[in-house]
């Protein structure tokens, strides 16, 4: 049984024909997103470590943002979940939604990577 | 409505969110110029760029100075406060963009953006602000004219100094170049007057100069000394 898809091919076709079907314009978003995704997630644990509800809450609201933008649903949905939690001041339990984030982010990433390569 | 295009401020600490924004306002014909946060925002608001923004697109939750600062602060700058803000949100935050329209911001963008609502927002926002640097435009030069009747009380105009509003065609033009016209005239006329008066006094002068020479000539003891100087001159010639 196959695992549901990390990414919403609907939405990512979308953003293609947004930037007027430039493969190799999304090729650079998607870079980037890979470069940035990383620094946010590092950002999110740093923040949870200093008991920093607002940077958490800025990390995760751009991550939830981006990934939305490329079709990463459920990863944007957990990143939601975790600005949520920081918006309300209550970080307990913040470690373990990075870590389910951090997970979530390398599913869609793989998935983002395969299309990318396909293009 | 036509496109218009103008230069944008992009303020958005994402830098996925600004690549798209600026793909997609080169495309539309924008120049385009990028902030990663508020404060760096503010800086190039205030910079020598300062003048040349049209329309700024405003993220709310950012590093340094977030949306609701910098848009606070842009309304209450006399140079900023003109320039269109339009907020890029996320579906989520309906009450920070209701919060941003109440302070002030002109539109919002909901995130991940359309293109054809962007273009639709900002050229709403480009028309407008076009419109309102018309009116302070227009509010100056009404100005000009004001302080030229104000030099023309104080006989210090210049009709020169009107020639930019004389060369609009419309009615603030006509009635500068009419303000031009009764002012060069009035001045005419009073050359012309105190040309006449210059003639009457030298015409005065020459009068009086000639009455006192006859109030003198005119004398007995004048006349008998006139009458003793031709016997004398007969007596030198005879002999």
């Amino acid at each position: 049984m196959t695992s549901p898809s990390a990414v919403d091919r609907h939405v990512l076709d979308a953003l293609l024909e947004s930037v007027g079907g430039d493969q190799e314009f999304l090729g650079e978003l998607l870079d980037t997103y890979f470069e940035d995704a990383p620094q946010l997630i590092t950002a999110m644990q740093a923040a949870v470590a200093a008991g920093e509800a607002e940077e958490l809450r800025r990390a995760a609201h751009s991550l939830k943002s981006t990934s939305a933008t490329f079709g990463a649903m459920d990863l944007s949905a957990k990143c939601k979940d975790l600005e949520m939690m920081a918006k309300s001041g209550a970080l307990e339990g913040a470690e373990a939604q990075i870590a389910v984030v951090a997970t979530e982010y390398e599913r869609a990433k793989a998935e983002l990577e395969t299309v990318q390569r396909g293009s | 409505m036509a496109g218009t295009s103008g230069h944008v401020l992009v303020v958005d600490d994402n830098r996925v969110n600004r690549l798209m924004l600026c793909h997609a306002l080169e495309g539309q014909g924008h120049q385009v110029s990028t902030a990663e946060d508020g404060r760096q925002a503010l800086q190039l608001l205030r910079s020598e760029q300062q003048g040349t923004f049209d329309v700024i697109l405003l993220d709310i939750l950012m590093p340094e100075l977030d949306g609701y600062q910098v848009l606070e602060q842009v309304k209450a700058d006399d140079r900023l406060h003109h320039i269109p803000v339009i907020m890029i949100s996320a579906v989520d935050e309906m009450d920070s963009v209701i919060r941003c329209i109440e302070m002030g911001a002109t539109d919002y963008l909901p995130k991940p953006f359309n293109p054809a609502l962007l273009r639709a927002r900002l050229n709403a926002s480009l028309a407008e602000k076009q419109l309102r640097d018309l009116e302070l435009e227009y509010l100056e030069q009404v100005g000009y004219v004001i302080d030229a009747a104000a030099k023309v009380e104080a006989a210090t105009f210049d009709a020169e100094s009107l020639d930019g509003v004389a060369a609009r065609d419309d009615a603030l033009g006509q009635l500068a170049r009419v303000f031009q016209h009764m002012a060069r005239e009035v001045y005419a006329r009073e050359q012309r007057l105190k040309q006449q008066v210059q003639k009457l006094r030298i015409e005065l002068d020459q009068s009086r100069q000639a009455q006192q020479v006859a109030e003198i000539t005119e004398t007995d003891y004048f006349q008998q000394l006139q009458s003793r100087a031709e016997d004398l001159r007969r007596i030198i010639d005879g002999a």
